[in-house]
């Protein structure tokens, strides 16, 4: 654990900048006494680097089985942002020196092997900085394949080619170039592999030294590596070389352990534990390494050190990477709950394939379901009330069969007796064959705005209906006609009647038609009444296919006495062949009668000849336009729009009503109501969107 | 005038019927026609005349009629037939005015509202053109004045609809008394 003590050092003043911060935006954070800290455990960590990797060699070959400065270097350089790299090999070049020259090691080669050293971990850095942008971070699979890629194998491999070239010409020992070729990368790949990864993992600036631990975890963690020290003692030091092989298995499951329980830290540092032993027990002839000759021993070594890290590292990654998932959806979970309450949301899913179901609490109170009850449709659709029980089935079926998102109103009748309106949204997830797996569901109690909505259109419903009830109080003196020219011929009638029948012969067929016009009459006095009990009665809306031409004829009708008090004419531009509309008849009359009455009232201060109302339909694209054009004063030119405001009124005793009602009935329809001045009149006109059923009415 | 006497009843429905036909609830009504249209119609009119009935008293009296209603128009017709009386209806005032003042008609009956004109103008044109004729008005709406307006330019009864036979009756006698 020797080479690890300088970098923890190290960590503290450097990676609270590293935390959060990317290798371009902390370079600016560096400061100078940082930056000669930094150097120096660059320093420090190289020498003593450079002292274990001789330590670590087959004595009295000088075959290193495991070379630390290299990796050092890169992990320093890793932790470093690119502008300040020059600091990092500067420091590294004393300590490289300092360690050479100490085992009389020629100029020239103490040089050459410092390029080759520094060139080894820049191709690393610079080929992981190439592929991670930022902080490289091992809990990440992908940033441990490219930290193994990159700085184990590919610097290695490549500078490990010039090193062998520098130690060939300069004649130093006496092997082959391929010789200290294949030396040179096993070692330097193998202290990549196992000590870049542990200093990277120690000094993660996102995960602070001293996390809090609980005490059980400290008693693991301490339970583990005394284990593991006493094995790894046993197994590589103390064991003779013909000791059964199969006893490089023991560490195995303390390393497993290690990397599932304590993540990247714990693998890295056991990986090295079990590293150091096994190298130092084959250097000192120990455990089951060694072989005949010394280079074969370290081979061993590093394949034996090489197989088991890889994985480890991998599995620590893993691990890391679900805890991660784990945490996040925890939290997303806790979110979402959090929001779900708030909102008084019930969420649910069903899973068809697993044939499990969840639901949250809120859930279970508006469904009434047990604490355990499980979900099903089945069970879901009891609760719904009985009228919309098929439709809400429907729905759901619809969005099963080619899996989508459904969204559905419907009222729940619970056992308490009480009816809740909600809103239910759900979607059908699929499994990879495209069938529905899942369904996700939430539903929103919507019983007070749903109240609320009813309490306020009925409140809009009287209101129309007091206007009706106003603008048949206005029309009172034109109904009366209306109703006293059948009954005066009715009267005349009956009055003719009584004296033919004293008339001898009685002419039979004169008093059948006699009859015929008093019957007509009587209907046409009761038509009219009906009228007007239908347009000031209470009741709901009921919209049915119309045809406007016919609700004008109507109005005008209804309206006929009032024109012609007036001493206005009424001329109708009807368009032949109207579609029909959805509409509710007493509602159109009621707006008819309203834009008809308001023309001819505009019109009063005109001449006679003036005195002209044209009403007019017509299709415009998908709509029925209706306009009723009056020649009377126009609107009030500083502010047209005003005539919809509620209470706003150009006339003496007028309630300013009217047109506000107008035009909110028609917007209820799908419509728009709309007026502008002509300069010599008015016209206020609103369109209505045809009806899905768009034959043309053969009465039109 | 010429009177055709010995029609009966009947004829009165034929005679009629042309105004029933030309009526349209819908048919906006011009005024200003040409003067070859207006004594075109005048001259058709002629032949519009009443069937007689049966009956002593009114037998040689003429009474026009103008409504805009073809129903009240025929049952006041039947009405004023069934008394006894001569009677011409009328829908059209321009034809209505041609009417009276070529035939000197003693006693009109005029409804105050129709589609584009009062019975007040009519009377008051009345007035001009033929000023003995006696002017019975009848109004199914009594706003406005009308009454008053009615009685001040010399109306001799002024009806509300619906009225009873007797009332319209002893209003036509009381005009005609007025006049002789």
């Amino acid at each position: 654990m020797e080479e690890t003590l300088p970098e923890r050092g190290w960590s503290g003043p450097l990676t609270g900048r590293f935390r959060n911060a990317d290798s371009l935006g902390l370079a600016q954070t560096l400061n100078l006494r940082q930056l000669l800290y930094g150097a120096f455990l660059v320093f420090a960590g190289y020498f003593l680097g450079a002292e274990l990797g001789f330590a670590l060699t087959f004595k009295p070959h000088a075959v290193s089985v495991l070379w630390p400065p290299n990796s050092i270097l890169l992990a320093a350089l890793l932790l470093t942002p690119g502008r300040w790299w020059w600091v990092v090999l500067l420091a590294a070049f004393p300590a490289h020196c300092l360690v050479e020259l100490k085992s009389d090691v020629p100029t020239t080669m103490v040089l050459c092997w410092f390029v080759s050293n520094s060139l080894e971990a820049l191709i690393g850095a610079s080929a992981i900085r190439y592929f991670i942008k930022g902080q490289v971070d091992l809990d990440r699979i992908s940033h441990v394949a490219i930290l193994c890629l990159c700085g184990v194998f590919l610097g290695p491999f490549l500078s490990s080619f010039l090193d062998s070239a520098f130690v060939v010409l300069n004649h130093w020992g006496g092997d082959s170039y391929w010789g200290v070729w294949r030396i040179r990368f096993s070692s330097n790949a193998l202290a990549a592999l196992v000590l870049t990864p542990l200093i990277l993992a120690w000094v993660d600036g996102r995960q602070p030294l001293h996390r809090k631990l609980s005490r059980s975890s400290y008693l693991e963690a301490g339970g583990l590596f005394i284990t593991l020290f006493v094995l790894c003692l046993i197994v590589f030091n103390r064991l003779s070389p013909d000791a059964a092989s199969a006893l490089l298995y023991a560490p195995l499951p303390l390393l497993l352990w290690a990397a599932i329980r304590f993540n990247l830290r714990g693998a890295t540092t056991a990986i090295a534990t079990v590293t150091f032993f096994a190298i130092w027990g084959a250097t000192h002839g120990h455990g089951p390494f060694v072989a005949e000759s010394v280079r074969e021993s370290a081979f061993h070594v590093q394949l034996f050190v090489s197989f088991m890290s890889l994985p480890l590292l991998f599995l620590a990654a893993l691990t890391e990477e679900r805890n991660a998932t784990k945490e996040t959806l925890e939290e997303r979970e806790e979110r979402l709950g959090l929001a779900a309450e708030t909102a008084h949301l019930a969420l649910w899913t069903i899973d068809f394939e697993r044939g499990t179901s969840w639901i949250n609490d809120k859930g279970r109170e508006l469904f009434g379901l047990g604490p355990d009850e499980p979900l099903s449709r089945e069970v879901f659709l009891d609760c719904v009330h009985p009228e919309d029980r098929e439709r809400v089935n429907r729905a759901i079926e619809y969005a099963q069969n080619e899996p989508q998102s459904f969204e559905v109103e419907y009222r729940l009748l619970r056992a308490d007796g009480m009816t809740r309106w909600l809103i239910s949204r759900g979607r059908y997830l699929c499994n990879s064959l495209g069938e529905a797996s899942e369904l996700l569901g939430v539903a929103i109690d919507v019983t007070g705005q749903v109240k609320a909505n009813l309490k306020l259109r009925s409140q809009q419903e009287e209101l129309a209906r007091l206007s009706r009830v106003s603008v048949m109080g206005e029309l009172t003196a034109s109904l009366a006609h209306e109703l006293n020219q059948p009954l005066t011929a009715i009267a005349s009638n009956a009055a003719a009647g009584k004296r033919f029948l004293k008339s001898d012969p009685i002419d039979l067929k004169l008093f059948q038609e006699l009859l015929e016009d008093v019957f007509a009459d009587a209907r046409r006095a009761g038509a009219v009444i009906h009228g007007i009990r239908q347009f000031v009665r209470k009741g709901e809306e009921g919209r049915i296919s119309l045809n406007l031409n016919d609700v004008i004829v109507e109005v005008l009708r209804l309206l006929h006495s009032n024109v012609i008090s007036r001493a206005a004419t009424v001329e109708t531009r009807l368009a032949p062949n109207l579609p029909l509309v959805l509409a509710d008849p007493i509602r159109m009359q009621q707006v008819l009668i309203n834009l008809v009455v308001n023309a001819i009232e505009a019109m009063e201060e005109m001449p006679v000849a003036q005195r002209r109302v044209i009403i007019s339909t017509e299709l415009s694209g998908t709509q029925v336009q209706v306009a009723v054009r009056d020649f009377g004063l126009g609107l009030p030119i500083e502010a047209p729009e005003q005539i919809f405001a509620h209470f706003f009124s150009t006339k003496p005793n007028g309630m300013g009503m009217g047109l506000p009602i107008a035009r909110g009935i028609i917007e209820a329809h799908g419509g728009e109501l709309e007026a502008e001045n002509l300069g010599d009149g008015a016209c206020v006109s609103f369109c209505l969107p045809t009806g899905q059923d768009s034959r043309p009415s053969s009465e039109a | 005038m010429k009177h055709q006497r010995g029609r009966d009843a009947i004829g009165l429905e034929v005679l009629l019927m042309p105004i029933a036909l030309s009526y349209r609830h819908e048919t906006k009504v011009h005024y200003r026609r040409s003067f070859e249209e207006v004594v075109s119609r005048v001259f058709r009119s002629v032949s519009w005349k009443t069937s007689l009935m049966s009956v002593e008293g009114h037998r040689n009296t003429v009474v026009y009629v103008l409504d805009d209603d073809p129903s009240v128009l025929r049952s006041i017709g039947r009405l004023l037939v069934s008394e006894g009386f001569q009677c011409c209806t009328f829908h059209d005032p321009d034809i209505f005015l041609e009417s009276v003042m070529i035939n000197a008609i003693p006693v009109v009956i005029l409804d105050v509202w129709m589609e584009g004109v009062t019975g007040l103008e009519v009377q008051s044109k009345l007035q001009r053109v033929s000023p003995r004729t006696r002017v019975i008005i009848m109004t199914g709406r009594t706003d406005g004045g009308v009454r008053q307006t009615a009685m001040k330019m010399g109306a001799s009864a002024f009806l509300v609809k619906p009225f009873g036979d007797l009332e319209l009756i002893n209003a036509i006698e009381v005009a005609l008394t007025a006049k002789s």
